[in-house]
C-alpha cells in the first residue's frame, strides 16, 4: 500500500549490481538477477563463476559491497542470515542442516516452536507444532508422520523437511543448492513433484545445477554466469544444452600453452580400475616429465581419487603401480616412503602447522634426515630449510617466522617445500593456486614447470579452466565418480572439458 | 648497537625455547613468581630462606614431575586427569610388594612402572584410536584407578618403611634433597624428548595440526599413545617420590589437586589448543602453585581460604591462555 509501484512491480526479487570483492578476486561483479513469482530460476556456471557468493550474499552470509536487494519492489537491507529469514529467503544448502535427533515438525519449527501460556509459564506446544507440520506436508501431498525422528529419513526426505521448514517459515524465495546431487532418479522426480507446489504457491525458487537435463525439466528461466559475472539470462524455451555450455566456459582460450615439451615415455604413476565409496574403476597413467590434468566438478571425486592414491582414503579395490612395480600404500606415510607427495587444497586445514615455524613445518615430513645420534639437529634443519626457502623464493625475514604471518602465495611455497624435501618422483597437487595472488600464481607456475623438466610427474587437480588448460599434458575428466575422458593435444578444449565434465 | 641488538634477536630466534621466553608465553609465569616471591618476602621473613626453599622443593618436586609428563600430552590438546589417582595406585602398589610380598624396592618399582605404562596405553587408546574426549576418558580412567587404590588396601593408609625409598625421600646430594634432583632430572629428560627428538617435533606437528601431520606422514596416533605413556611415567614416577618423603602409601593422596598441575602447564604457556608452550614454562608455572600455596600457608591464611585461592589462580591461568590464542589468531 504504502508503496505505489508494487502493484506493476512483477518481480517478487531483484538483486541490482551486486558486486562483491575479496583479496585479489572480484567474487561478483555488477550482477543483476531478477525471479518472478511462482517461477523456477537456473543459476549455473563453472566452479568460482560465482553462483555461491551471489547465494551468500542473498542469504546474509556474506554483505555485498555495492548493490541493492529489493522484494516484492521494496529495498531491503540483509545483513545476517536472520535478516534474510525474516524477509523470507531461505537458502538450502548441499549440506543440509537436519536436527538428526529431533522429529520432523520440531525439525520444521526448530527456533520457531509454537508456544502456549503466558510469561514464565510460557511452554512449547508440541501438538500445535505437530498439527501445523502435517498441514504443510498435506499441502506438499506428503503423508509423514511429523513425529517421525529425522535420522531414519533418507537423504530426499530430509531435503523435503527443509523445505516445509521453509514454508512454515513464510518463504518467499527458495534457494536449492545442488539439491539432485546426492538423489537416485526416482527421488529427483519426487523433489521436483515437490518443487512445482512450492511453485504454485507463488514462491519462488532459484535452482543451482549442474545437471543440464534437470534445468529443462524443471527451470523456466536460467541465468549463467562466468568470471563472476552474469552472461546470459532467458527463458530455457530459448536456449539449448550447446548454448549453455558455451555460455558456461565463454571463448575457447587463445592463451599460449606454459608447457610446451611432452612429457617422457617412461610410466611413472599406474592407477588400475581404482574403487573406493566415491571412485568407481578409474584408471589412468602419468609419465616423468609430464602433467596430467585431474579435472571435474566440485564432489566428481577428484580429490577422493587424489587422496586414494596418497593413501588417506581406503580403497576397495585396484592396483597403484609406480615405476611399474604395484605399491601397497595404507597410510600417507606409506606414500611418503613410496615418493609421492600430496599438496591438498586446503593448506590451512590440511598443509600446514600455521602456528609454528617456516623451518619446522618444512622439516615435518623429513625428520630422519635431520636427525643425529644426538637428536634433531637445528644446523641441519637450518641449512635444509633455507636452502628451500630461497629455491622457492618464500618471501621471508627468516625460517623461524610462524607461517600464520606469510601471504597465501608464500605458505603455499612452504606446503610444496615440505613436499620437495621429500624428493618425490610424482607429485599430486591439489588446486595448487588457490587463494594466491595473481604474482604468486605464476611464480607456483614456473615451480611446476622447473620440477617437470627435472623429471616429476605431476597430477594436478584444478577448477581453474585457464590452468588446466595451459598447464597439462593431458586431461582426465571425472564425473559422478567415473573417468569420462582421458585428452591430449588438439581435444583439450574449454568447451569439450565441461561438456564431459557435466556428463554429457 | 642496532646491528648488534638484531643479532642478539636473531640468535635468540634460532632457539625455539628462548623464543617462546621472550615471546611471553613462558614469560606471564616468570613475571607470577617474581610477583608473588616479592610480595611474600614483605609478608613472612621466613620465605626468603633456604629451609622454606627447601620445603617448597619437596612438594614441588612430586607435581612437578607429573606436570613435565603432563606437557607431552598437553601440548597435543590433551588432558589427563588420572595423574593423582595412577600416583597414589604407586605408592599403594609399591607399600604392598615391599611390606607383604617382601620384594626389593627395584622390583616394586618395575612392577609399578609396568602398571603405569599399562594405564598410560589405556588412557592413549581410549584418546588416539577410540577419539574420546581426553577429559571424559581420563576421568573414567581415573575413577577406575582410584578404585583399585581403594580395594588393594582396604581405604586404609599403609605404613612401612624401606631403606632405599628412605634414601630417596631423606637423603641429600650437596645439600639438594633427592627429590628435587629427580625432577629436575625429569624435567631435563622430557625437555630432551619435546626439544631434541624428532618424536618431539611430531608432537608440536600434531599438537598444531592433527590432519595435516597425518598427511605429512606422521601418525597422531602412535604420537598420542606415546605421550599418554609418558606422562603416565611421570606420574607413577611422582608417587614413588611421594612414598619416598612420606613413608606411607595413602590411596586418597591427591584427591581434589586434579586441576592444579593443568592449572600450572596452561599457566606455564603450554595453549590449551595445543602446539605451544615448553617444559621450562611448565617448571615455572609449577613454582608459582607452589610458592603461592607456600605462601598462603606462611601468611597465616586458613586452608579453606586457600582452596578458594586456587580456584582463583586457575582461572586466571585459563584465562591469559585465552588471551594468548585470541592474540595468536589476530596476528
Amino acid at each position: 500500500m504504502k508503496d505505489a509501484g508494487r502493484a506493476h512491480d512483477t518481480y517478487l526479487l531483484q538483486m541490482k549490481g551486486i558486486t562483491k570483492q575479496f583479496p585479489g578476486v572480484l567474487a561478483v561483479d555488477h550482477v543483476d538477477l531478477e525471479l518472478e513469482r511462482g517461477k523456477v530460476l537456473a543459476l549455473v556456471g563453472e566452479n568460482g563463476a560465482g553462483k555461491s557468493t551471489l547465494m551468500k550474499i542473498l542469504s546474509g552470509a556474506y554483505t555485498a559491497d555495492e548493490g541493492e536487494i529489493l522484494i516484492d519492489g521494496t529495498h531491503v537491507v540483509i545483513n545476517a542470515p536472520i535478516e534474510a529469514i525474516h524477509q523470507g529467503i531461505t537458502v538450502i544448502y548441499q549440506e543440509l542442516n537436519t536436527c538428526e535427533t529431533l522429529s520432523i515438525a520440531e525439525n520444521i519449527y526448530v527456533g520457531n516452536l509454537p508456544t502456549k501460556g503466558k510469561g514464565i509459564f510460557k511452554q512449547m506446544d508440541k501438538k500445535e507444532a505437530v498439527r501445523k507440520s502435517r498441514e504443510i506436508l498435506e499441502q506438499l501431498n506428503l503423508d509423514y508422520d511429523p513425529t517421525t525422528l529425522v535420522s531414519k529419513l533418507s537423504i530426499a526426505e530430509k531435503q523435503i523437511v527443509e523445505i516445509a521448514k521453509a514454508l512454515s517459515r513464510n518463504t518467499k524465495v527458495l534457494v536449492m543448492d545442488e539439491p539432485t546431487a546426492a538423489l537416485n532418479d526416482k527421488e529427483v522426480q519426487m523433489l521436483f513433484e515437490i518443487t512445482r507446489r512450492v511453485q504454485k504457491m507463488g514462491t519462488g525458487v532459484i535452482f543451482i545445477s549442474h545437471r543440464l537435463d534437470e534445468i529443462f525439466e524443471i527451470c523456466d528461466q536460467v541465468m549463467i554466469m562466468r568470471d563472476g559475472q552474469r552472461v546470459y539470462f532467458g527463458d530455457t524455451t530459448q536456449i539449448d544444452k550447446p548454448g549453455i555450455i558455451r555460455h558456461m566456459v565463454g571463448k575457447d582460450v587463445t592463451e599460449k600453452r606454459l608447457k610446451t615439451d611432452m612429457g617422457h615415455e617412461d610410466v611413472v604413476l599406474e592407477v588400475e580400475n581404482l574403487c573406493t565409496d566415491y571412485i568407481q574403476n578409474v584408471s589412468f597413467q602419468t609419465r616423468k616429465g609430464e602433467i596430467v590434468g585431474l579435472f571435474g566438478l566440485m564432489g566428481s571425486g577428484r580429490t577422493e581419487i587424489a587422496k586414494t592414491i596418497f593413501g588417506a582414503y581406503p580403497k576397495k579395490s585396484g592396483t597403484i603401480k609406480l615405476g611399474g612395480k604395484p605399491v601397497q600404500i595404507h597410510s600417507p606415510k606409506d606414500a611418503k616412503k613410496a615418493g609421492i607427495a600430496y599438496i591438498p587444497n586446503d593448506r590451512k586445514l590440511e598443509g600446514l602447522m600455521l602456528n609454528q615455524s617456516i623451518q619446522q613445518n618444512i622439516c615435518n615430513t623429513v625428520l630422519p634426515a635431520v636427525t643425529t645420534p644426538a637428536g634433531v639437529s637445528r644446523k641441519k634443519e637450518e641449512a635444509l630449510s633455507k636452502y628451500w626457502i630461497s629455491q622457492l623464493d618464500v618471501k621471508t625475514p627468516d625460517a623461524y617466522k610462524e607461517v600464520n604471518s606469510l601471504s597465501g602465495g608464500n605458505q603455499q611455497k612452504v606446503v610444496m617445500s615440505k613436499w620437495l624435501a621429500t624428493e618425490p618422483k610424482l607429485m599430486i597437487l591439489n588446486e595448487p593456486t588457490r587463494g594466491v595472488d595473481v604474482g604468486a600464481k605464476s611464480e607456483i607456475y614456473s615451480i611446476i614447470l622447473d620440477l617437470c623438466k627435472k623429471g616429476m610427474s605431476v597430477l594436478m587437480i584444478s577448477s581453474d579452466l585457464p590452468e588446466i588448460l595451459t598447464m597439462s599434458d593431458r586431461i582426465v575428466v571425472i564425473h559422478e565418480g567415473k573417468k569420462v575422458a582421458d585428452m591430449t593435444g588438439g581435444e583439450i578444449t574449454q568447451s569439450n572439458l565441461m561438456t564431459k565434465a557435466i556428463g554429457e | 648497537m642496532a646491528m648488534q641488538a638484531n643479532k642478539l634477536k636473531e640468535r635468540i630466534n634460532r632457539i625455539p625455547l628462548f623464543r617462546d621466553v621472550l615471546n611471553g608465553s613462558t614469560l606471564s609465569a616468570l613475571i607470577a613468581l617474581i610477583i608473588i616471591s616479592v610480595v611474600m618476602t614483605f609478608v613472612s621473613p621466613y620465605y626468603l630462606t633456604i629451609g622454606n626453599f627447601k620445603a617448597i622443593g619437596l612438594y614441588a618436586a612430586i607435581i612437578g614431575v607429573m606436570g613435565a609428563g603432563a606437557t607431552a600430552v598437553m601440548l597435543m590438546a590433551g588432558l589427563d586427569l588420572s595423574q593423582h589417582a595412577l600416583a597414589a595406585l604407586a605408592t599403594v602398589v609399591i607399600a604392598i610388594c615391599i611390606q607383604q610380598y617382601h620384594l626389593s624396592f627395584g622390583v616394586a618399582l618395575l612392577l609399578t612402572l609396568a602398571i603405569g605404562i599399562a594405564f598410560g596405553a589405556l588412557n592413549g587408546f581410549l584418546i588416539a584410536v577410540c577419539r574420546m574426549p581426553p577429559m571424559i576418558a581420563t576421568m573414567g580412567t581415573q575413577y577406575i584407578i582410584r578404585g583399585i587404590c581403594y580395594i588393594l588396601t582396604e581405604a586404609k593408609t599403609l605404613l612401612f618403611s624401606d631403606k632405599t625409598l628412605t634414601f630417596i625421600g631423606r637423603g641429600k646430594l650437596l645439600g639438594i634433597p633427592n627429590s628435587i634432583l629427580i625432577m629436575l632430572v625429569v624435567f631435563l629428560i622430557i625437555g630432551y624428548i619435546l626439544q631434541k627428538t624428532p618424536y618431539g617435533r611430531a608432537v608440536y606437528a600434531v599438537g598444531s595440526n592433527e590432519k595435516a601431520s597425518y598427511l605429512s606422514g606422521i601418525s597422531p596416533v602412535a604420537t598420542k599413545m606415546i605421550a599418554y605413556i609418558i606422562c603416565a611415567i611421570s606420574s607413577v614416577l611422582g608417587g614413588v617420590i611421594t612414598v619416598s618423603q612420606v613413608g606411607a602409601a595413602v590411596p586418597s593422596s591427591g584427591v581434589g589437586s586434579e586441576m592444579e598441575i593443568i592449572a600450572a602447564v596452561y599457566l606455564g604457556g603450554v595453549a590449551a589448543t595445543g602446539g605451544r608452550g615448553n617444559v621450562l614454562g611448565t617448571f615455572l608455572g609449577i613454582m608459582v602453585i607452589c610458592c603461592i600455596n607456600n605462601g598462603l600457608t606462611l601468611a597465616g591464611v586458613q586452608s579453606y581460604w586457600q582452596t578458594m585461592v586456587r580456584g582463583i589462580v586457575i582461572l586466571v591461568a585459563i584465562y591469559m591462555d585465552t588471551l594468548r590464542n585470541q592474540g595468536s589468531q589476530r596476528s
